[in-house]
C-alpha cells in the first residue's frame, strides 16, 4: 500500500522541508521561553484543550476570572508545538520512505529518534500542566526540545550539498575541541534549565559574585534534588540549594566561555578556509551576546525579552557549534595524496 | 506460512534472546525494590514497556548494522540484510515499538521510568551507534551504560524514584559488560575487522584484550560483593556471588591461556549464564530475607 504512494523526490524538497522544520522548532523553543517567563505555563489548566476547549472563545472569554492573555499564549505555543509534531512526522516518513542501501547511519536513525523524541515531548508538554510546573519536568521538556531541535539541524545539515575542503592541519585536534565545546555547552544549558525551572534566576542580585547570607553554604546533594517541587504546592529547593545552582551556572558560564571560545578561536586559526572561519566568527559572536544577556538578566532583574533571548541564544549557539562540528568531519575533506 | 514467516522475520528483528535477558535483570530490579510483592500491574506494563522500548533499539541495531550483516555467512539471513523487510518498514516498526513501549510505560507505568527508558534508548541509538561504535576500541565500555540500565528502570517503575542502591545491580552489568562483549568480539575478530569496527582485540591485539577481561573480571568480583556490603543482600547471595565469581575468573584464565577461538564463544556463553545465576541469586536471597 505504501509502496506507490512516494516516489524519490528531488533532494533540495527535502531540504526545503528539514529547513522549514528546524526553523519551527526554534520558534517553539522560543514561544516555550515566553510561556514559561510570562508565567502561562499553567495559562490553561487541561491538556490538550484548553478549558476543555480546542480554541478559545467568547465562552471563555466571557469568563472574568479566565486570563486570557495567558492562555492564548499557552495555546499558541500549543500549536506551534503541534504543527512541528507533523512536519517532523513527515520529514521523518518522507526521509525513511525514500532511504535506500547508500543512506549513512544518521539518515536513518534521526528519523526513528526525532519522531519518539517528538511525542515524548508532547507528553512532557501535558505533565508541564498537570504536575502544575514540576521542576524536573519542566528541565527535561527544556532538554527533550533542545536535543530535538539539535537532531533536526543534524539530519538538515545532510541534505546540504556535499563539500570537498582542503586538508587542514589540526584536523584531529579541533574535532576534539569541538567534542569538548559540545559537551561543556550541553551541561550549561542542562544547568541554565534547572535555574529556571527552580526559579533561582534571581537568588543573588550581583555579578560577578553572589550576595551570600551568612548561613549559606554549598549543598550539592540538595541541588540535584530531581523530586523538588515548586514553592506552594509541595517541598521546593531551600534558598542554599538554590544559590548553589545560581553559582553552578556562572562557573559553568566561565567554563564554557572558555571551551566553546577557545574552540571558535583555534577553528579560526586553523580553519584556512572561509566557511569554518565564518562559522568560527559566528559562534564567538553567539557566545559574547550570551554572556552579555545572562549578566543582563541578573542586573537589570530578568526582563522579559533578555530572558527569552538568553534561552533563544542558547538554541542557536548549540546550532552554531553543532554546524562548526559537522563541518569538521574528516569527510568533508579532501584526503591526503600520498605517492 | 507466507504469514507466519513473516511474523518471525519481525519477531527476530527484536532480538528476543537479548530482551529475554534484559528482562530477568528489569524483574529482579523490580523486585528489590520493594519489600512487599510487586503489584501485579506495575509488574505487567512495566516489563512490556520495557520490553518494547528495549525491541525498538534492537530493530534499530539491525538496521544499522545491515551492511556488515549482508557480509557474513552467519548473518546474512537477517531480515533486513537479506532484503525481506525493507528499510522503510524496519524504521517504521522501530518507531512504533519505541513510541508504543514508552505510552505505556508513560501512562500505566510512572513518568521517571519512561523518561529513563527514553534516555536509555537515546544513549543506545544515537551515542553508541552513531558515536561511539566506530569511533573508540572503548565503544562498549561507555556504550555499556545503556544496556546496565534495566534494573534500574524496574527499580523505578515500582518506587517512582531513584534510590541509591537500584545503581547496585546497574553497576554489576556496567563492568560485566566488557569482559562478556570481548569474548564475542575475540570470537567474531575478523568480523569485526572486515566492517572496520575497532572492537579492542582488533586495535590492542587478542591478549592484551584477555588481559583486560581477567582485570575487569576481578573488579566485577569486588563490585558483586557490594550488594552483600551493603546490607541489600544476604548471605544466600553473598556465597553464590563468590561461587560464580570464582568460575568467570577461572573459565577468564583458562581463555587467556589458549588460542582456540572457540574458547571465546564458550566464555560468552558461560557469561551470559554467570549473570542470568547472579541475578536469580539476588532474587531468591531478597525473598529469603522477605519471608524470613
Amino acid at each position: 500500500m505504501l509502496g506507490n504512494l512516494v516516489r524519490p523526490y528531488h533532494p533540495k524538497i527535502f531540504l526545503f522541508l528539514a529547513l522549514i522544520t528546524t526553523a519551527t522548532a526554534l520558534i517553539v523553543i522560543g514561544l516555550g521561553a515566553y510561556t514559561r517567563l510570562t508565567d502561562s505555563g499553567l495559562g490553561c489548566p487541561d491538556w490538550p484543550g484548553c478549558y476543555g476547549q480546542w480554541f478559545l472563545d467568547h465562552t471563555v472569554s466571557a469568563n472574568p476570572t479566565i486570563n486570557m492573555k495567558k492562555a492564548w499564549t499557552e495555546m499558541t505555543h500549543r500549536y506551534m508545538a503541534g504543527s512541528l509534531g507533523l512536519l517532523i512526522t513527515s520529514l521523518a516518513f518522507f526521509t525513511l520512505r525514500n532511504s535506500n542501501d547508500e543512506n549513512s547511519k544518521k539518515v536513518l536513525i534521526l528519523p526513528i529518534v526525532l519522531i519518539v523524541l517528538m511525542l515524548f515531548q508532547a507528553l512532557l508538554g501535558k505533565w508541564t500542566v498537570t504536575l502544575k510546573l514540576l521542576p524536573s519536568v519542566v528541565m527535561a521538556h527544556l532538554l527533550g526540545g533542545m536535543t530535538t531541535l539539535a537532531l533536526l539541524w543534524w539530519l538538515t545539515l545532510t541534505f546540504l550539498p556535499k563539500i570537498k575542503l582542503v586538508q587542514l592541519k589540526y584536523l584531529k585536534k579541533l574535532q576534539r575541541w569541538s567534542l569538548i565545546a559540545l559537551t561543556t555547552l550541553s551541561i550549561q544549558i542542562l544547568l541554565g534549565g534547572w535555574t529556571s525551572a527552580n526559579y533561582a534566576a534571581l537568588v543573588c542580585l550581583d555579578f560577578p559574585f553572589c550576595q551570600i547570607p551568612q548561613d549559606f553554604h554549598l549543598d550539592f546533594l540538595e541541588t540535584f534534588r530531581l523530586n523538588a517541587e515548586v514553592a506552594g504546592i509541595g517541598e521546593p529547593l531551600t534558598q542554599n540549594a538554590r544559590i548553589t545552582i545560581q553559582l553552578l551556572h556562572r562557573i559553568g558560564a566561565l567554563f564554557t566561555t572558555l571551551t566553546v571560545g577557545g574552540f571558535s578561536a583555534l577553528s579560526w586559526i586553523y580553519g584556512k578556509n572561509f566557511l569554518i572561519r565564518a562559522l568560527s566568527l559566528l559562534t564567538m559572536f553567539l557566545l559574547i551576546t550570551q554572556i552579555s544577556l545572562g549578566i543582563t538578566n541578573v542586573l537589570m532583574l530578568l526582563p522579559l525579552s533578555i530572558a527569552v533571548a538568553h534561552n533563544f541564544v542558547a538554541a542557536l549557539l548549540l546550532l552554531s557549534v553543532i554546524t562548526l562540528m559537522y563541518y569538521l568531519h574528516p569527510s568533508h575533506y579532501k584526503s591526503y595524496e600520498h605517492h | 506460512m507466507l504469514k507466519t514467516t513473516v511474523l518471525q522475520d519481525y519477531f527476530m528483528l527484536c532480538k528476543p534472546k537479548v530482551i529475554i535477558v534484559m528482562l530477568v535483570t528489569t524483574w529482579v530490579g523490580m523486585h528489590l525494590a520493594t519489600m512487599t510483592f510487586v503489584p501485579w500491574d506495575i509488574l505487567i506494563f512495566g516489563t512490556i514497556g520495557i520490553a518494547l522500548a528495549g525491541s525498538g533499539a534492537a530493530v534499530i541495531n539491525h538496521l544499522v548494522d545491515r551492511h556488515i550483516d549482508a557480509k557474513m555467512i552467519r548473518t546474512e539471513n537477517r531480515p533486513i540484510a537479506s532484503k525481506r523487510i525493507s528499510i522503510f518498514q524496519a524504521a517504521l516498526f522501530a518507531s512504533l515499538l519505541a513510541m508504543s513501549g514508552l505510552l505505556i510505560l508513560s501512562f500505566l507505568v510512572n513518568f521517571l521510568t519512561a523518561f529513563l527508558t527514553l534516555l536509555t534508548v537515546l544513549g543506545y541509538a544515537v551515542l553508541y551507534t552513531l558515536f561511539l561504535k566506530r569511533r573508540t576500541p572503548q565503544n562498549i565500555v561507555i556504550g555499556g551504560a545503556a544496556g546496565a540500565m534495566p534494573p534500574l528502570l524496574g527499580w523505578t517503575a515500582v518506587t517512582g524514584e531513584i534510590d541509591a542502591l537500584a545503581w547496585l545491580p546497574v553497576l554489576i552489568i556496567f563492568v560485566w559488560t566488557p569482559p562478556h562483549f570481548w569474548a564475542l568480539a575475540i570470537y567474531r575478530k575478523e568480523d569485526y575487522q572486515n566492517a572496520n569496527i575497532p572492537m579492542l582485540p582488533i586495535t590492542h591485539g587478542v591478549p592484551f584484550t584477555k588481559l583486560y577481561m581477567i582485570l575487569y573480571t576481578c573488579l566485577l568480583f569486588a563490585i558483586t560483593l557490594l550488594p552483600y556490603a551493603t546490607q541489600m543482600s544476604g548471605l544466600v547471595y553473598l556465597i553464590t556471588a563468590i561461587i560464580l565469581g570464582i568460575a568467570f575468573l577461572v573459565q577468564m584464565l583458562a581463555l587467556y591461556r589458549t588460542c582456540s577461538t572457540y574458547m571465546a564463544l564458550k566464555t560468552f556463553s558461560f557469561s551470559i549464564i554467570y549473570l542470568l545465576l547472579l541475578f536469580t541469586a539476588l532474587l531468591i536471597d531478597h525473598y529469603v530475607q522477605v519471608l524470613g
